[in-house]
């Protein structure tokens, strides 16, 4: 058994060692057991949904080919996937369902991604990202962040955000963005540094303390950390700001409906009602909850990690006018992305990590992929 | 936005407490048409008295179980806060008429005030250490009160000299077996009184909100800003709360508190009325008039058994069978 998991792993060009607990594993190497687990049985069609989410580049590469051998091998796949160019590199078909209907079958090879993003979203993609703002020279200090430490995870990392500004945060898996996001919330401890908040030296001893100063923090895991699955919209809007709907003790359940309609109405989330179980919202539409739930703190700095991650291209588009609109109301915004696209669509300035520390920063036209996978890897110090 | 028609509005307030009562309703029909005796108002009268007691614990343990915890310890704490309460009545009462001789109203008053403050301190500050162990020492719920559940019980037989504690008191056994309304036995009537006050608690305050968010995802709850140790903290303090005003009830029923067994398996008891009454064992969702409808089938459950004179030994097994299917039928109307 131990052997066969080794080949298996090998072929995948997995490190992970086969006597090794999984919960100790990467996100991402939990997905390669995970693929080399569906590769085991000998199945003639094989599923994924969104395998590539947590995966990098070199990792999707190697997928690609393990997919190519068993399609080789008389062996059919359906992928599933939001990332629009890699269903153009793998499939030889694709269909795009909207709504839960079919609405259109199109040869891979010769659909270009604008075309297969508009078939998803239903309407002409005039831009998926709003123009980019270019932020004010003398815009105040929001937050600064200096030598900020956290164990192994983060590590002397220093920067600084201003008013109405969105700071992109790029890196590759495991490079330390949400530890940095997380000790600067107080959801993990801090070893080191000082933080700033309005230029006011900030000791948060608890999530709580941060959110009273102003900080909001929109995880990356969404079903882990971010939304309670079992309970409705209005109870996920308003779990954070509870004590401003609460006369005495009592909770006045009327203006939580209204909060949390208001906020759905605004972000368009599609739902029955503000009773809806978050469980039976698409990703996107949980996504749009949980921004409600962190702007319902009022905030002025707000940390969106992986805001788009599995969300449609329509929601996708919404979540960044948001972020837009949020900025421009003076809210500082940290975008910490996989999606380089994503970062360099919205920011005009990028801090890239690598192992825990901050490799660079790249502004307005270094902000590329080149010049971000140059830091990210390494490459260029 | 649609709204609810009222027909949906009614399927989510049965979904919530109704399915408990419906079978409380067709179980009372059962006992009602196999037995003349059952539906006479002595009768349910003494069903309400005799699942008070445990019913006030289970309770509790509704607020324990919807945060994500479960508390093994009751019965013993229990015991334990009858045999304090006794030994204060007992001991504590003459020396503190002596030394504040005066002020006081008579020492049987006095010693009815005593018994009363040390049983639900007692049970206040035995709950108060299953949270501390929990939520400091960050011990999974069910080991740290199996070891208090060890404890309380070691230390009540202690105490006690492993035997039976009375008390002399007129006013704690006037108390105990007083009525109110003329009708409704005291411990019934407060558990009722619990049952309408924790339940506004639980269902209608932030408090009762950050229970239910901790029990059903303590890490979404932390990113929330919600203080989770805290929530469960105060949890085992609302049990320990009951299981003082319950022990104290029962020493004035019987003016007296077995220190062996007092409370015993009133922990399993509590646990499965909170089942029967809809919560989730996981935690997140429950209602304190759902573990109340689960209370009031135990009790009938265990009355017509023995009105239909089956053997106390074979009681055990229809309970289990009462516990099982509920969660069967309950399961069922959830995945649907």
């Amino acid at each position: 058994m131990r052997r066969r998991s080794e080949e298996l792993l090998k072929r995948l060009h997995s490190t992970v060692d086969p006597e090794e607990m999984v919960s100790a594993l990467s996100v991402a190497e939990k997905q390669m057991v995970e693929i080399a687990k569906a590769f085991l049985e000998d199945s003639r069609i094989l599923i994924m949904d969104e395998p590539t989410t947590v995966l990098n580049r070199d990792e999707t590469e190697i997928l690609f080919g393990i997919m190519r051998e068993f399609t080789e091998r008389c062996g059919s796949v359906i992928f599933i996937s939001h990332k629009l160019d890699e269903v153009r590199e793998i499939c030889d078909e694709v269909v795009v369902l909207r709504d839960g209907v079919l609405v259109a079958d199109r040869d891979a090879k010769k659909v270009s991604s604008r075309e297969l993003a508009e078939l998803m979203v239903g309407r002409e993609l005039s831009q998926v990202f709003p123009p980019k703002q270019k932020v004010p020279e003398d815009a105040p200090e929001t937050l600064r962040v200096e030598n900020l430490s956290s164990g192994k995870a983060v590590r002397n990392v220093s920067f600084v955000l201003h008013r109405g500004e969105i700071l992109g945060m790029a890196g590759l898996a495991g490079a330390g963005r949400t530890e940095v996001a997380e000790t600067i919330c107080a959801l993990r401890r801090r070893t080191g540094g000082k933080i700033f908040v309005h230029g006011k030296e900030q000791h948060f001893h608890c999530p709580a303390d941060a959110m009273k100063a102003g900080l909001s923090y929109l995880s990356e895991d969404r079903q882990g950390t971010a939304i309670l699955t079992g309970a409705s919209v209005e109870w996920n809007t308003t779990l954070s700001s509870l004590s401003r709907y609460c006369r005495w003790l009592f909770i006045r359940k009327k203006e939580c409906r209204n909060a949390a309609g208001a906020y759905a109405e605004k972000f368009e989330t599609k739902m029955n009602s503000t009773a809806d179980l978050l469980c039976h919202l698409s990703g996107g539409n949980q996504q749009k909850v949980a921004i409600a739930k962190g702007l319902d703190t009022q905030p002025d700095i707000f940390i969106f990690d992986e805001p788009t991650r599995g969300v449609d291209v329509g929601a996708r588009g919404d979540i960044y006018r948001l972020i837009h609109e949020l900025a421009d109301r003076g809210i500082s915004c940290l975008l910490i992305s996989s999606d380089l696209q994503e970062i360099i669509g919205n920011c005009n300035r990028v801090l890239v990590m690598r192992d825990g520390c901050l490799a660079g920063e790249v502004r307005d036209d270094q902000v590329n992929e080149k010049e971000m996978m140059y830091l990210a890897t390494g490459v260029k110090k | 936005m649609i709204e609810l028609t009222p027909s949906e509005k009614w399927k989510k307030v049965f979904r919530c407490i109704g399915g408990p009562y419906l079978a409380l309703i067709v179980l009372f029909l059962i006992c009602a048409l196999t037995n003349d005796v059952f539906a006479k108002p002595a009768n349910l009268i003494n069903i309400l008295r005799q699942v008070s007691y445990s019913g006030m614990i289970a309770l509790g343990m509704t607020f324990v179980i919807v945060g994500g915890g479960i508390d093994l310890s009751v019965g013993s704490l229990f015991a334990l806060c009858g045999v304090f309460s006794v030994l204060a009545a007992n001991h504590v009462t003459p020396w503190v008429m002596q030394s504040m001789e005066g002020f006081l109203p008579g020492s049987d008053l006095t010693g009815f005030l005593i018994a009363a403050i040390v049983s639900v301190l007692t049970g206040l500050v035995g709950a108060l250490i299953n949270g501390a162990v929990i939520v400091l020492g960050k011990l999974p719920p069910f080991i740290a009160t199996l070891g208090t559940y060890s404890i309380f019980r070691s230390l009540s037989l202690y105490f006690a000299d492993a035997g039976t504690l009375s008390t002399e008191n007129p006013v704690i056994s006037d108390f105990g077996s007083s009525s109110v309304f003329g009708f409704l036995p005291t411990p019934a009537f407060i558990m009722l009184l619990l049952t309408a006050v924790l339940g506004v608690l639980l269902s209608e305050t932030s408090f009762g909100r950050h229970v239910c968010a901790v029990g059903s995802n303590e890490r979404v709850a932390r990113y929330a800003g919600i203080h989770t140790g805290r929530t469960q903290f105060l949890t085992y303090a609302v049990i320990g709360l009951c299981v003082g005003i319950s022990a104290f009830l029962f020493v004035g029923r019987l003016s007296s508190v077995s220190s062996s067994n007092a409370g015993l398996l009133y922990e399993l008891d509590a646990i499965a009325a909170v089942i029967i009454g809809g919560a989730a064992m996981s935690g997140g969702r429950g209602s304190l008039w759902g573990t109340l409808g689960g209370v009031l089938i135990l009790g009938i459950v265990s009355n017509i058994l023995d009105m239909w004179g089956v053997s106390v030994n074979l009681q055990g097994t229809v309970k289990g069978l009462v516990i099982i299917i509920s969660v069967l039928i309950q399961r069922k109307d959830h995945a649907s």
